[in-house]
């Protein structure tokens, strides 16, 4: 008897099941994805999540070619395009209007040209999607593609996760997307390779305006000298945080440096919080204290382990080394 | 752990679980205490499980007491796609059931709550889909292919870049 679960009955499960198969053997979802139309309907999604990956399918581009009959292929050629085929996706609609994930995380391997003609495609053609993960974008893409990809940031209209990992962070990717989703967004990754994020302050003026529903928050903030000044921002951002707030990382964050004072001052329900290591006695007592008040904390995580530590808190909340948190933000 | 709460009963202590077709089960009050979903049928004359028989409810519980002393980092992520697909050697055999049995422990798994057994579950099934062809998938779960051949050979053709080479 065929299991219910491959009937289409239950979705979300064949999607977990599906989400395995990926995991392991990119490649083997295509098989299923040819198994029926329920199948078909399951599988492209995640087959599509990230073709542009290129570890997963260094060869794709040109098997992609190899398949496209005659006429089209003299098509290509009219338009002088021989090895650069993302304009063809653009005909591919059926795909496009389908996908929920997507990562322009292999942006940077394309050229420029071909990077905004698939922004483009993606832009008009994507409305859908449920995560959005962009990394490895660098202002020398110039205007153009800038335009391109906060195009694809407007057009979303169930925006759930958001990702912005790079050496830069552009207002114009995170402003747009927090003001036009802010209030569907539950989680969001805001972390720079250097450190930093553009317009810090405006950004934590959107994050409080527009979104309420945040439950996992990944932020990486501007490195600044001054005590004071960073005092001050610690208790801003404390107070910013939404009241749907669960996970917080702040392992990278210079923020953490004082997270007594951020605990002091929070009343996100937080059941795990990840920071780089428990630096002093204040900050033990801050975490038993937000644990009496809130009562939701569960894990804190840290990179280095201090000795006695999960003594002196034992009953408040469990201490993991951050390794063993699995939780993707 | 729930501010050090949830982890209270002791090991000797016991809770009744009664299955939809009657069979009653004595277990650890600590297995209960892990699962939410658990610990709402303990006790009472009429509670029992919906949904899960006996037969399935002791495989589930089997399982549970298995793995009573694994570290709860269940932190809120069900996401299957980020975690890898390797399945320890015990938890293999437990599954190394017929078919049937294993579906009615996902969705068992599914039902409770338990997450982990549900993410093993899934694994387990990915895995006996993993390098067979849309023919060798279709006969291992019985599944009928409902596309006209004019479909099939559309879709290939737009997919070809995503086959194995």
């Amino acid at each position: 008897m065929t299991s219910k679960i491959f009937m289409g009955d239950m979705p979300e499960l064949m999607e977990k099941i599906l989400n395995n198969v990926n995991n392991d053997e990119f490649y083997s979802l295509y098989p299923c994805a040819l198994v029926s139309r329920h199948w078909c309907k399951m599988s492209i999604p995640i087959l599509w999540r990230n073709p542009f990956l290129s570890y997963k399918s260094p060869l794709f581009i040109s098997q992609y070619l190899l398949s496209l009959d005659e006429n089209v292929k003299s098509v290509l050629k009219e338009f002088g395009i021989n090895s650069e085929i993302l304009h063809l996706f653009g005909r591919n609609e059926r795909f496009f209007s389908q996908l929920k994930e997507l990562s322009l995380a292999g942006i940077s391997g394309l050229s420029i040209k071909s990077a905004i003609a698939l922004s483009e495609i993606l832009a008009r053609n994507t409305t859908n999607i449920n995560v959005l993960n962009i990394s490895e974008y660098y202002s020398g893409y110039g205007p153009q593609l800038l335009h391109a990809i906060v195009c694809i940031i407007k057009s979303q209209v169930q925006l759930r996760e958001f990702r912005l990992i790079g050496e830069e962070n552009p207002k114009e990717f995170h402003v747009p997307i927090l003001e036009k989703s802010g209030k569907l967004i539950q989680r969001l990754n805001l972390e720079s390779d250097g450190g930093e994020i553009c317009e810090e302050s405006l950004l934590l003026s959107t994050l409080k305006s527009f979104c309420p529903n945040i439950t996992n928050l990944n932020i990486s903030t501007e490195e600044l000298e001054e005590e004071e000044e960073l005092k001050m921002r610690v208790i801003q951002f404390a107070k910013i945080l939404p009241l749907t707030l669960q996970y917080l990382d702040l392992r990278y964050s210079d923020l953490s440096s004082y997270i007594d004072i951020l605990l002091n001052n929070c009343y996100a329900p937080l059941k795990t919080l990840l920071i780089h290591h428990i630096y002093d006695k204040k900050t033990t007592k801050a975490l038993i204290k937000i644990c009496i008040r809130k009562r939701t904390l569960n894990y804190v995580s840290i990179d280095s382990v201090i000795d006695n530590i999960e003594k002196e808190v034992e009953g408040y909340y469990k201490v993991v080394p951050s390794h063993r948190i699995t939780v993707y933000c | 752990m729930d501010n050090g709460t949830s982890n209270s009963a002791s090991e000797n202590e016991t809770i009744t679980l009664k299955s939809c077709d009657g069979i009653e089960f004595h277990i650890d009050a600590r297995i209960a205490n892990r699962y939410t979903l658990l610990n709402n049928w303990n006790g009472g004359e009429s509670a029992c499980i919906p949904n899960v028989n006996g037969k399935v409810l002791e495989k589930v519980l089997e399982w549970c007491e298995h793995h009573i002393n694994d570290p709860q980092l269940n932190c809120g992520d069900d996401d299957s796609r980020r975690r890898n697909t390797i399945i320890e050697e015990w938890d293999e055999n437990f599954l190394s059931c017929d078919q049937d049995m294993l579906f009615e422990i996902i969705l068992a798994a599914n039902y409770l709550e338990i997450k982990p057994l549900l993410d093993l579950g899934c694994k387990t099934v990915a895995n006996m889909m993993k390098s067979k062809s849309p023919e060798e998938i279709r006969s291992a779960f019985n599944i009928d292919n409902d596309y006209t051949p004019e479909e099939e050979e559309q879709f290939r053709k737009e997919n070809e870049w995503a086959e194995d080479y």
